[in-house]
Order: C-alpha cells, then structure tokens, then sequence
C-alpha cells in the first residue's frame, strides 16, 4: 500500500484513514533520493564518450573563415579580463 | 542576416574551459560569439558545467558566473515533446534543442547523433559559413527590438511568471511599481498608466474637459494620433507649421492660430527633442490655455533641466514598442504634478471611477496591463544607458557626415539652442543634392532600413485634407528628411558603412 505522507520540518505527517487509535504503529519509509554526483559523474561519463565519437573538424575552413572575420580565438585569461 | 544566435554544446565550451583537445576552435567560436553577443548556453547546461569546473578547474569557480553572462544563459521552456527523434535518443541534448528552439537558434556541436536528430544543430564548419555569409550579406536594421528584448528577458521572465501564476493582469502591482518609479524618473508628482499613447492623449484631454468645437493647437509635422486624439473627442486640430531648424512646432506662429474656442496646445516633443517650452508657456498663461505636452518621443530628454512631459499640465507617453522605453506591446502614460487632475485620469481610464461598479465621470478602457508593467520596470533601469548610447551614435553620424554637410550635399540633424537634451529617438537628415527617394530606394537595395518621418504633414493626409492651408516649411521638409537607423544594436563600423553609402550615392 503506498500513503502519501507530508513532510514538514523534522516530522513526517501520515493521513491517519482508518482511523487508527492511540499507540504506536511501525512503518517502512524508502526515501526516493535523487543523486545529484551519480547523475553528473554518469553525464560526465556521457559526454566523455560522446567527445571520443566528435566528428572530425575541415580545418581549413576554419582557417579561412578566421582570417577573413580577424579571429584570433580568446583566451580564457583575455575573457575574464574583459579584454575582447 | 545579422540576427543569427548561436548555442553552444556543453564540449565545445569544455574544449574551451578546460583548455583541452579542441580548445582552439572552441576559442574562436567564443571569441565571435563574444564580441557579437549572440551567443547562449542552456540552463540545462549548468550542472554539468559546474560540475566538470569544481572537478578539474577549480579556480575558475569564482569567475565561472562572469563567464557564463558574457555568453548568456538562456531557459529551457516547458513545451517538451517527449516523441522528438532526439528527445527519445538523448534528453540532454534534446533540452539544449528545445532552449535554441525557443531562442530561434543553431545549436553549434560535434556530436554526430544532435547533428542528425536535430533540425537546430549545425557543425563547426557551417558555423563558420554562416558567420562568413552574416558578414558578406551584412543588413543594418533600423531597429533591432528582438536583442533589446532578449537583453532584459531573464528579468522580465520572473515577472512575467509571477503575472501567469496569480492572474493578476490589469492595473496590478506591476502597473503601481512602474508608474512611481517612473514618475520618480521624471521628477513628477503622478503618472497614470494607460494602455497606448494615443489612449494617454484622450485621458489628457478627457480631463481638462475638452469638448467637441473646442480647437487644439499643434505641430502639422507629427504622427497621426496627436491630432486624432482631438477629432475623436469632437475638437478641432489646429495646425502650425514648423521650425526649420528643430522640426518641432514654431512658436512664432501660435499665437495667430489662437481663437475664442482654443482649449489647449499639444507642443510635440519631435524625433527626441523637446518644443521650445518657454514661450508656449508664456502664451498658454496669456490665453489660458492647457499645455498637453506630446512626449511619446522623448523619454528621458530634458528642456532646461526638466524632463519632457513634466513642464505642461499633462505629459503624454508612448511605449510602442520601437520607442526609447518600448513595451512588449500597447501601452502609454499620462503624467502631472497636479493632484485634481491625476484624480481625474485615474478614474477616466477605468471607466470614470477607482472603485468597481462607482463610475463618477465619464471615462473608458485605458488601462495598462500587467505585463507592459512588468516590461517597462526593468527596461526603465537602462533608458539613460540607451539614450547615451544614442547619443554616441548620433556623435558618430556627425563625424562621418560634417563634410557632406559643409559641401551642401545634406542637412544634419541640429539641437537647439535653448538648454536642451536630445535623446535621438530619430536620427533625421534632410538631402539636399539628389532625390530624397532615389536614396530611399538605394538604401533598399543595400540591406540598410531607413524611414521617413513622416512622409506627409497632418494637413494633406486623406482624413484631414487641408489642402488650402500652407504650410511652406513642413511641406518643403517632407520631401527631403530622410531617418537614419539609430540605437543600441548599431557600432561604429555600422556608421561607417551607412555614411560611406550616402557618399557614395551623393557624388556618383
């Protein structure tokens, strides 16, 4: 049977149905956690193996294209420092 | 061609960040992106983002949000079409998908299954094409709204949120916070949202009680609604001829125009420039007269240290979209510093009382909506910003056009010699050697926009026809002004190109 419960700071509310009585009652509680660090070590993992398959880059194209805007590519440094 | 946007797949930009296998492309790709600020990155990016810098760039963590906000982040809408070939195959890169969709963006990857599952992906190489073919087939707009727009979207979405999830869409607290921060803007006592700027010029003469016969006095050189709103209340436009000079109205001229049945004069703050208000003053308090002020083209410029709209009894305002302070619609405001008469255009736009279903006067349907409210408090924060920019633009008009000028070849723009503020809502050249419309129709062919403002004075247009009446200086005007594009979206070498054209034509 699954009860949807109410969790409101430290207490876990239960709908009482069947009108149980005073006393004590033992209940399973399985939390349904999501996992933030496997999720991203598995997205990781993904886009791993999707940058092994990358397509492959005509980088004569890039070259003339480059020349013609004046890109020289920025760095990291020059980004931060607002020097573009 | 100039609008192209591009979101970036989350390795090209770990090629970049983590300065590994690719990092020379991916530095290029950025550094166009960068300086032409049409680059995004999905929100459903950041996780993973975050995550692969605190793992092996640790101390790029505090610089990481500068470096995101140079290539904006962007949503990732809820309209999830689980069915999508892409969505079924990768869900990640199905949302990048979805956030370039709602971008109208490519999606620039390498990954081989995004490039065949996604109509939005396109490879380094067509990158690069297209960024070669936006410059060979370079278009200047006259105004570029959608990245104005997008510049402010992240903020105005919140709100925009917050209006859908309470369903509060008329007169609501987006509405109140805008009108005080923008009568504070002003410096003015009370400003009255309304729902356009012709409706802000019937609540103006609403509530100074004008009535049918009743004459208005007004510039012939200025859009329609000015003198629409006067015939739809039953007035009557009275029309005077401009200045040569300002193109706003000239002043020299009202008193003439002024009869037993005058009620009012509606100066109009023109192209961005204000009417010069002294003397209009001066002539209003002689013949007691109401000074409407028509400011819908001059948010934020100032006559002697004032702010256009609050030297008259009532300014009116306009927030069409392509204005300096554009709404994401309709939208208008009537401002004042006198209590009884805000009291009165308070009622008048909503159906002529505060309270529901307590009608006292008679009024209509003028209010403001919600999400205009929304819009315009967070675009108001950077009107001074625009208007500088304008500013500098129309500096560097200047500087490319003096000797076109000094030749007698064109006419440029002048600012009046009354301590006055210009905040070029309008950038207006007259062409004085060959056909104003030959270089219209050149223009055409060249990708740029030009506009003509306006084409025919008041008088001669179908609704008015006063073909009888003369009025020299607007009449030899509207065959010679011509508007250039003017605004933020626009940099130097924009300038450069559109003034190279003009000389071109002008000495072929």
């Amino acid at each position: 049977m699954k009860i949807k419960a109410v969790v409101k700071k430290n207490q876990i509310i239960i709908p009482n149905f069947y009108n149980l009585k005073d006393g004590e009652i033992w209940l399973e509680v399985k939390f349904l956690d999501f996992h933030r660090k496997e999720y991203l070590e598995f997205w990781e993992k993904h886009l791993k193996e999707e940058k092994e398959k990358e397509t492959s880059i005509n980088s004569e194209i890039v070259k003339i294209v480059s020349e013609e805007l004046g890109l020289k590519g920025i760095t990291l440094k020059e980004l931060i420092n607002e020097k573009f | 061609m100039r609008n192209f946007k591009f979101v970036i797949d989350v390795n090209i930009l770990l090629d970049f960040l983590l300065e590994r296998e690719g990092y020379e492309i991916s530095s290029k790709i950025i550094e166009y992106l960068v300086k032409n600020k049409n680059g995004y990155i999905s929100a459903s990016s950041i996780p993973i983002i975050y995550f692969m810098i605190s793992k092996y760039r640790k101390e790029l963590l505090p610089v990481l949000p500068k470096i995101l906000n140079y290539l904006n982040v962007w949503k990732v809408p809820s309209y999830i079409n689980w069915n999508h070939p892409l969505a079924q195959r990768d869900i990640e890169d199905y949302l990048i998908h979805l956030t370039a969709e709602s971008l109208d963006a490519f999606v620039i990857t390498r990954d081989a299954e995004f490039l065949s599952f996604s109509d939005r992906a396109i490879s380094v190489e067509e990158f690069f094409k297209k960024v070669l073919e936006e410059k060979k087939n370079l278009k200047i707009p006259f105004l570029d709204l959608p990245k104005q727009n997008l510049q402010v979207f992240s903020r105005v979405e919140k709100n925009l949120d917050d209006i859908i999830v309470h369903s509060k869409f008329i007169c609501a607290k987006y509405v109140k916070e805008f009108e005080e921060k923008f009568a504070e803007y002003l410096g003015a006592k009370f400003c009255i949202g309304v729902n356009s700027g012709t409706s802000a010029l019937i609540v103006a003469l609403m509530a100074i009680g004008l009535k049918p016969g009743d004459e208005v006095i007004m510039p012939v050189n200025t859009f329609i609604a000015t003198a629409e709103a006067v015939s739809i209340l039953g007035g009557r436009p009275v029309f005077v001829d401009i200045h040569p000079e300002y193109y706003t109205i000239d002043v020299t001229q009202i008193e003439n125009k002024i009869t037993k049945r005058t009620k009012a004069i509606i100066p109009v703050h023109l192209y961005g420039q204000c009417a010069d208000m002294d003397p209009i003053i001066e002539i209003a308090k002689k013949y007691n007269l109401w000074i409407i002020e028509d400011a819908c083209q001059a948010h934020g410029a100032e006559y002697k240290g004032r702010k256009a709209g609050t030297i008259g009894h009532i300014g009116c305002f306009s927030f069409y979209p392509g204005k300096n302070l554009g709404s994401w619609g309709e939208a208008g405001a009537c401002v004042t510093n006198d209590e009884e008469l805000a009291d009165k255009m308070y009622k008048i736009r909503n159906h002529g009382g505060i309270k529901k279903y307590q009608h006292e006067i008679l009024g209509g349907n003028f209010r403001m909506e919600e999400f205009q409210g929304a819009v315009l408090n967070e675009k108001l924060k950077y009107l001074d910003e625009w208007n500088k920019k304008r500013k500098e633009i129309a500096k560097f008009y200047e500087k490319y056009l003096k000797n076109l000028e000094i030749k007698g070849f064109i006419k440029l723009p002048k600012r009046a010699e009354y301590n006055n503020t210009h905040i070029y809502h309008l950038y207006v050249i007259e062409i004085l050697k060959k056909n104003r419309d030959d270089l219209f129709e050149f223009f055409k062919n060249e990708g740029i926009e030009v506009g003509i403002h306006y084409p025919l004075a008041l008088h001669k247009l179908k609704v008015y026809n006063q073909k009888d009446i003369k009025f020299p200086v607007a009449e030899q005007k509207q065959k010679l002004i011509l508007s250039l594009p003017i605004g933020k979206h626009l940099r130097e070498r924009d300038i450069k190109i559109i003034t190279q054209k003009i000389d071109f034509f002008l000495n072929k």
